[in-house]
């Protein structure tokens, strides 16, 4: 069903429309709470979570595109509860993720840590316009989905080390991308 | 730059790199599948040429899938709609093409549509997936007419995945009179491990179905939960007293293995490796905990190997501690209400196992399972890739028995 279709089904407040947001993100959905949480059981009550937040908010907003507007409130309520169990198990896939990134960037001078944010969103933005598409592509599964390693080795169909390489490789033009956007790092 | 903020940065990405990257894969799972369809081709070739000699066995020669790979089930909705149920057995995707017959059963003919046609917009079914579709009759049919079973006969609808003419068939009867009760139950909602569980008997008995049946598939487990929630919030708001709702107090229980330890030989590091702790809604097996989602117990979980080669691990929820808020409970008739059952706070004193000015703990694991050990292979019993070995489960049982002593878990818990 279009995404248009199923945003009608929202104003309409049709029940239907959940239903019909499942069937077309849901995988995905669960693929970015998975990563982030590496549990099922905790994944599927953030997505489902997230699912009441589109209801919440359809209307009065109207997103376009859908899968990207759904999956960040998956993202962000997953990484809430992630932040929140504090005593959950650490180490899983965006935990690791999220170390490499710091590597990369925790040294950055910041002023004001809001302006921080939203500047290093633009600059990150424009650096992956530089990447060949492939490499892009690799870069937001591993850092925006949280895909593990194994799975990116297995979906580009080369080996995990030929992924770490790669990525090590990304992030090492991102620094020097970085440090000519005049950021210290 | 803080962790959170890099975090935050990365999550805010432009929407097109986001899409991009997922359409990306899409792109390389169609360059395989168009591989795939230059070999199908080939195959429908070759397959077309034998065909001038096999006809007779065509169907069975050149058909993707057996019969029993798919089956389909419909339910009559009323207003010409009609809901079928399809499983796809198979480990191959079924793709149905839009498009419907409704057919007499002795005859085997097409009933002729009065008007238009009958409205179907195909489905795609993953490989050993389920999905239920609607079919709308109502434009090409005197529904009035049809819901008059014909008499001594039937109707069946007919799908197909390449065209009524060559393609595979798969038919499902269907009586067109409006019985809701007969919505078709996907065949994955099987009863639960658990269901000859004695405590199934405690819980009140118009509850009983949420727990009786489980089900794989997550929409259907998110639309059962809120179905319970309703009815959840109809019984607790007839019952005569103060209900109170468990609450996330943000208390955790220490297991950094200084107090004590459930394994003498685990250093203290190694230790919390295997054990894991979380504020839930539901339970092991996706049932609500409380009457509403915003009731969530501290569970306290194992970490144990799943078995075989594969050297993971395994989490299997062992301990349940619901969190109440003294204030809000003014006599011990009040109630608390945990997984289907209703409990004074009187009769959940013996569960007790931490009190503090704001906040009093009870630790209710036995009222989500009474055999630890047929709990944990019914747990384990769901997935492929586990099963509960020798070393798995002495490794379980350590850690149940020493969470589970009430005055060793009181001693551990505290505030975060």
């Amino acid at each position: 069903m279009d995404d248009s279709r199923i945003i009608e089904l929202f104003y309409e407040r049709s029940e239907q429309a959940i239903a019909e947001l499942s069937k077309k993100y849901g995988a995905v959905c669960s693929r970015v709470a998975r990563n982030i949480l590496g549990s099922s059981r905790d994944a599927e009550e953030c997505v489902n979570d997230a699912y009441l937040g589109a209801w919440n908010t359809i209307p009065p907003q109207r997103p376009d595109p859908l899968m990207t507007y759904i999956c960040r409130i998956v993202r962000n309520i997953s990484i809430a509860r992630y932040h929140s169990n504090t005593a959950a198990k650490r180490g899983g896939s965006y935990d690791v993720a999220l170390s490499e990134l710091e590597d990369c960037l925790a040294a950055g001078e910041t002023v004001d840590s809001e302006l921080s944010v939203r500047e290093l969103t633009c600059v990150l933005n424009r650096f992956l316009d530089t990447l060949e598409p492939e490499n892009r592509a690799m870069f937001v599964c591993r850092y925006w989905y949280g895909d593990p390693v194994s799975e990116l080795a297995e979906r580009f169909r080369i080996s995990n080390n030929n992924v770490s390489v790669r990525l090590a490789r990304i992030r090492g033009k991102l620094k020097k991308y970085l440090r000519k956007e005049g950021y210290h790092i | 730059m803080k962790r959170e903020d890099i975090s935050r940065a990365v999550g805010n990405l432009a929407h097109r790199h986001i899409l991009e990257a997922e359409a990306f894969f899409e792109g390389v799972q169609v360059k395989r599948c168009a591989g795939k369809t230059v070999l199908k081709k080939a195959v429908l070739i070759a397959a077309a040429v034998c065909l001038l000699t096999l006809t007779a066995f065509a169907v069975s020669i050149f058909s993707t899938m057996q019969g029993d790979d798919v089956k389909l089930s419909a339910a009559y909705l009323g207003d010409g709609v009609v809901s079928v149920l399809i499983e796809n057995k198979s480990d191959k995707e079924l793709k149905l093409e839009p498009g419907v017959k409704l057919m007499l059963g002795k005859s085997r003919q097409e009933v002729e549509p009065v008007s238009g046609q009958a409205e179907f917009e195909g489905a795609a079914v993953p490989a050993g997936e389920s999905t239920t579709v609607t079919v709308d009759l109502s434009g090409a049919y005197d529904m009035e007419q049809l819901e008059q079973a014909p008499s001594g006969d039937f109707y069946y609808l007919l799908l197909t995945n390449d065209g009524f003419a060559l393609g595979q068939r798969w038919s499902c009867t269907v009586a067109f009179h409006r019985t809701e009760e007969q919505v078709p139950v996907p065949e994955d909602e099987v009863p639960a491990p658990w269901t000859n569980d004695p405590l199934l008997e405690k819980v009140l008995l118009p509850l009983r179905s949420y727990f009786e049946n489980d089900t794989m598939d997550p929409f259907r487990r998110y639309t059962l939960g809120h179905e319970y929630m309703e009815l959840c919030s109809r019984i607790l708001s007839e019952v005569d007293g103060n209900i109170v709702p468990a609450v996330d107090a943000g208390l955790l229980v220490d297991q950094s293995g200084e107090k004590g330890s459930f394994d003498g030989s685990l250093t203290t590091e190694d230790q919390g490796q295997h054990i894991m702790q979380n504020y839930h809604i539901m339970d092991a097996y996706y049932k609500l905990v409380g009457a509403t989602d915003e009731e969530k117990a501290l569970v306290l979980s194992a970490l144990v190997p799943q078995g075989g080669e594969s050297g993971g691990n395994v989490d299997i929820p062992l301990i349940y501690i619901l969190t109440y808020e003294t204030g809000a409970i003014e006599s011990p008739r009040d109630y608390a209400f945990i997984r289907g059952q209703l409990l004074t706070f009187g009769q959940l004193e013996k569960y007790k196992v931490y009190e503090d000015g704001k906040y009093v703990c009870y630790e209710v694991s036995g009222l989500f399972y009474s055999d630890l050990r047929e709990y944990a292979e019914g747990l384990l019993s769901m997935r492929k890739d586990a099963y509960l070995s020798d070393d798995a489960w002495i490794q379980l049982k350590n850690i149940y028995d020493y969470y589970s002593d009430r005055e060793v878990l009181g001693s551990l818990i505290y505030r975060r």
